[in-house]
Formats: structure tokens, sequence, C-alpha cells
């Protein structure tokens, strides 16, 4: 703790804070010059005008940037972490050290070139988003990094301190060459990296759609019905063409992605704490102590089956906002890798245990039978009132949804090991969760009319992670997951992170 | 890991069927009726609109529908609220509600973050109140017991609070 004297007194960030924050800010004015970029056409000396707005807005973001600067300090004080900010409305954060869940180092590429980190501190239970330090050298980085963790585990019991440049005992876990990156790239799920893709484009179109329309509708009709019948008319080729451009599209996005997220991955272990990097434009360092991951899910396809790798997504304590965003992966896990993982989290290695439990597959073909009847249908009345004529080819749809519903619910099975629950489910994409019981949080018993006539009923099981559900088990089944994960819970007498 | 944790065989494993279960003082279920009375009335301003301004075919329909949409509710009121009810035992609180979608919650007293008694206006008139239980799991996992006198509300608070103190 070398390092700690400097941090009790209320300090600035590195001053390159200000450019940080001004392209930050900068973001949000974008949509603001695309506004003031059509308005200007209407107006003599529209560009003139336009140039003066670009240049006060300018100024008054540098403004602003700077005062975020100037008003954000930080300090530690009585084992509490103390943050003043704000323009306008100030702000003081005061976070006690067991509170913080984690601190993360990362670094956008803007911070890549101006030499500087950010400092992601998240704080669990609190409703309030995360906070960001976003502009601190690395040295001085690394040795807040260092203060907030050795101070907050100092607390427990398990006390490690250790100096803070030298990293005596950092273990290599594992690390992604160039060849494991393309591996991981070319398998994974593309037709999410396209609708993604889809998704995005649809999502920028919509939010500029009025300018453009404004430039664009005396010459073409931005109206989707009247192309429809030529893109029926061209049919197949169309269809043909829009497959292959969707592959293409869909695998280069996900390599890309890959390459983005990943490149450079390495895992290693500092004592007991699992430390994660990777990045190519935005790097990203996650430390995570052993305690505060929650439970694993290892998830695969079947281009990874053949290539013998699994990925492993990481789940550990965190404020509710922040569990969908902070996804921590290790996108190929090979089984020693594998071993190593469960060993280190859940103290062994695990293999299958006596009890293999399986859901009920009556209520999913049921389920999947109306639903895909109703999906059908609505198809048909929907190009009924289009083209005039009945499509029944539509029709097949429910057989193909239903056979997927029944491979899915078949894929899925309980493995209620003795200190560990174990959940499996995918059939195309098969993942497995691996909880200790005395993870829960709470635990839920959901149960309808219709479920109760038929003697089932579903689990719910809380993490401060998330919630994994099991549902249509037999009812016995189910009181007895509750029981006995509250059993475990209730006598274990550690700590959950 | 040196603590002891003997093994236990399922059929001694506590069950939460047979915990003891404490169900609401009636006026909850009174205070419930004049809150979906007060919605239903305020409801009640769409088919009057019509009766002004379409057929009178139109308002009839409106107003059988908004009628079978009360009965409706009310009945959901009758039928679940004997279902409704908490238990207590030495390590953890349940709670179980829910006639069309039932369910029962457990939270261990040891994964509580921290609790709150909540009275509205109305629950204040019946000297009501709910006890909601926060964990580190995120609103699902978060616990609310409604419609309990609040005295009893107090003393559970407070030995919600003590047990979940004195395990950390």
């Amino acid at each position: 703790m070398n390092n700690q004297d400097n941090f009790n007194e209320p300090r600035r960030q590195s001053l390159l804070g200000v450019v940080v924050y001004f392209l930050k800010n900068g973001r949000a004015m974008v949509s603001i010059l695309i506004a003031l970029f059509v308005v200007s056409g209407n107006f003599e000396y529209g560009t003139l005008y336009l140039i003066l707005a670009l240049i006060a807005l300018i100024i008054l973001v540098l403004i602003i940037s700077y005062l975020q600067y100037k008003n954000f300090t930080f300090h530690v004080k009585d084992d509490e972490l103390i943050i003043h900010m704000g323009v306008i409305f100030k702000e003081k954060r005061i976070i006690p050290f067991e509170r913080i869940q984690s601190v993360h180092i990362h670094q956008n590429f803007i911070q890549q070139i101006l030499q500087v980190v950010g400092l992601k501190i998240d704080s669990a239970g609190s409703q309030k988003k995360e906070l960001e330090i976003s502009a601190l050298d690395a040295k001085t980085a690394r040795a807040f990094q260092e203060v907030l963790e050795s101070e907050k585990y100092s607390v427990d019991t398990e006390v490690q301190d250790q100096p803070t440049e030298t990293n005596p005992q950092r273990e290599e876990l594992m690390r992604l060459s160039i060849t494991d990156l393309f591996k991981v790239g070319l398998t994974e799920n593309h037709i999410r990296s396209g609708l993604l893709a889809v998704a995005v484009v649809v999502g920028y179109f919509n939010q500029y759609s009025q300018y453009f329309e404004e430039y664009l509708k005396d010459y073409v009709s931005t109206d989707i019905q009247d192309y429809l019948p030529e893109i029926i008319r061209m049919g197949t080729i169309v269809v043909l063409g829009g497959i292959l451009l969707f592959s293409f599209v869909s695998i280069v996005i996900s390599l890309i992605r890959t390459v983005l997220r990943f490149f450079e991955f390495r895992a290693w272990l500092d004592g007991r704490i699992i430390g994660i990097s990777s990045g190519l434009f935005k790097k990203n360092e996650y430390r995570i102590p052993v305690k505060k991951v929650q439970y694993l899910v290892w998830s695969s396809n079947p281009l990874r089956r053949i290539l013998g790798f699994e990925s492993v997504q990481v789940k550990q304590a965190q404020s509710a906002k922040e569990v969908r965003k902070q996804i921590i992966e290790i996108p190929a896990c090979y089984p020693n890798h594998s071993e190593t993982l469960e060993n280190l989290v859940f103290g062994k290695i695990i293999s299958q245990g006596p009890v293999i439990i399986r859901p009920v597959v009556i209520p999913y073909i049921l389920i999947s039978t109306y639903v895909s009847i109703l999906l059908a249908g609505g198809l048909i009345g929907w190009m009924y009132l289009l083209r005039g004529s009945i499509y029944y080819s539509f029709i097949l749809l429910i057989p193909v949804v239903m056979f997927f519903t029944y491979k899915y619910a078949q894929s899925i099975s309980i493995d209620l090991q003795e200190e560990l629950l174990i959940i499996k489910k995918g059939w195309v994409f098969p993942r497995r969760f691996v909880l200790p019981y005395y993870k829960a949080q709470s635990m839920a018993t959901h149960q309808s009319i219709f479920l109760k006539r038929r003697k089932l009923s579903n689990c719910r099981f809380y993490t401060a992670s998330g919630k994994v559900a099991i549902r249509f088990l037999p009812e016995e089944t189910t009181s007895f997951i509750h029981d006995y994960t509250l059993f475990k819970t209730e006598t274990y007498h550690g700590s959950w992170m | 890991m040196t603590f002891e944790n003997p093994s236990i065989a399922p059929e001694s494993l506590p069950q939460i069927q047979d915990a003891v279960f404490h169900e609401h003082p009636i006026r909850f279920r009174k205070k419930k009726i004049i809150v979906r009375l007060i919605i239903f009335s305020i409801l009640l301003v769409a088919p009057v609109i019509l009766l002004f301004t379409a057929d009178m075919l139109i308002f009839i329909l409106a107003l059988s529908l908004w009628a079978l949409l009360l009965a409706f509710s009310l009945l959901i009121v009758y039928k679940e609220f004997p279902k409704r009810a908490y238990a207590l035992r030495e390590m953890d609180v349940t709670y179980r509600k829910g006639w069309i979608f039932h369910s029962v919650t457990s939270v261990p007293f040891n994964r509580i973050q921290h609790s709150e008694i909540d009275q509205g206006p109305l629950d204040r008139a019946f000297s009501l109140a709910s006890l909601n239980l926060y964990t580190a799991g995120g609103s699902g996992s978060d616990l609310t017991i409604p419609g309990l006198p609040h005295e009893e509300a107090v003393r559970l608070r407070e030995f919600v609070a003590r047990k979940s103190a004195a395990d950390e």
C-alpha cells in the first residue's frame, strides 16, 4: 500500500480527461448537428449560420467538458471511496469499500491514443449505474485499483497484500493466438451476428429516416408496400441471393466482432483473483475475485463441437443493471482449460452425477403447437389481406416449430449433485449452467392452474448475477430443489461474494 | 474448507409445505376490492364518452365489456386471497400468492441486504403495511409481503433485521 497516501487527498484525473469528456459529449452532438444541417438548407446564409452554430456548440461543449473535469475529484477516506462530480447538479458519491464489487481498467480507442485508461467501479446493490473515472495515467490507475482492492480484502479473512508493480505470482491460465481467434470468429453464431447487423442498420435508419426522407421523397418511395410486388415477382433469385449475402455479411461481421473483442485475449490468476484482458481498439481488463463468481455457463454449437472447444461466460455478482451489459466471456475453452476453471471456481473437476432429472416434454409440445398454429394462421391471414390468395405452405411452419421445440425440450436435463446444480439445455446451441447451491439469493416455485392439473411446476433459482429457470418439472422435484437449495444456502457459513 | 456439512437424507430435509403459514387479515381483501373499484370507476369514463359519441349498440358492448372485466377482476381478488400467506422459519421467510399463476418465493435471512416498510394512503386507512425484503439478486428475487397489520410488519421487520445481522 505504498501509494495509499496519494489518494487521501481529493485529486483530479489526468488533464487529458478534458479531451475524453469532449469527445464523449461530442457524440451526443452529432444528432443535433444533423438536425441543424437539414434545417440550415431552408435558410438564406444557411451555411454561415451553420458554421457559427457549430463553433458556438464546440465552445460550449469544451467549457462543459472542462467543468466536468474540474469538478470531478476522488479520494479515499475511512474505508470509503468519495467522489465529487457534476457541473450544474453537484453530486457526492460515497462508496464503502465492502460494497465495491469490481474495479475494471478499460481503454477505448481515444483513450489508447491519449495514453490514458478509464477505471470502472461497480458497486452491488446500488440502483445507480456504475462509476467511471474516465482518464488516469496507467500507473495511477493500477495503483488506485490496487488500493481499492487491498482495502476491500483487508476486511475479509484471506488477506493478500502485495506490492503494486511486480505481480510476483501471476500465473497464466490461457491466451488466444491469432489462429484461435480465427477459429472463434468462424464458429460464432452467425445468424445472431447477421440479425444484429440488420437491427443496427434498421435502428440507425429509423433514427435518421426523417432526414433521409426529406431528401429522398421526391425521387423514390420509402414505402415498402410499393416494392413488395417486385420482390415477390423476383422470388427465388432474390431469396437465394439474399441468403448468400446475409451469410457472407454475417460471417464477416462475426470475424470483425471477434477480433475487436478478443484480440490478445489472456487470462491469468493473481492470488485468488482471475484477471482477463482483451480488445483491439477498446481494451478491457477485468479482475474478478474467485469468490465473486456466482456461476459459470459453458456454451457450444455444432461447429465448435467439431473443433473441440466451448466458450464460457463468467457470471459475477453485479448490480442488476450491469448484468446484461457486462458479459465476461472466455471465448475458447478446451477441455483442459475447462478443468482448470472448474477446479478454481468449484474446487473440483466436474463429472456427471448419479441423479439426472428431465422435465416433462408434453407442455413444451402443447405450447409450441398453439404458438405455431397462431403464427401460421396470422401469416396466412396477412398474406390474404395483402395478395388476396391463400398460401397453404405456411402450414408447414407448424411441424417445423414443433420439431425444434421437441428437440429442445428433450435436450434439457438437470444433474442434482451434492454441492452443484448443473443444468443442460439446448439442442443446436447447448449450454451448461453450473451453479453452487449456496450462491442462491432466493428460490421461487411457479405454478399456473394449467400446470397444477398436470402436477408440474417451474423452478427459479435467483443469483446475484441473474436468474436461472427450469420449467415443467414434477411437483416433488421442484419442491425438493427448492428445499435443498434453501438448506444448502442456510447451512453455508462462508460468504457468497 | 473445514466447516462441517453432514449430508442429509432427502426425507429429513425440512420442507416448505410443512411450515406454518400465516394468512392476511380480511381487511386486506377489503382494501384490494376498494382499489379495484376506484380503478374501474375511472375506466367507466370510456363507455360514458361512447354514450354521447357513438351508437347505442357500441355503448352497450363497451359497458358489458367493462362489467365483465370488473367481475373477473373481483373474482380474482376473492379466489387468490386465501392463497396468499407467509411463513417464517428459523432461517428463511417464504411468501406464496396467486390463483391462476401461483408462486412460492423463499428468501434466506442470510441473503437479505436490507428491508423496508411501505404504507400507502389506503394502507394507512386500513392500518396495513407492506414489508419489502431486498436481496442482491435483482427485482425478481426481492420479496414483498403486502397487507400486513402495521404493527406486525414492524415486528417482522425487526425480526428479519436481527436474523440477517446475526448471520454476518
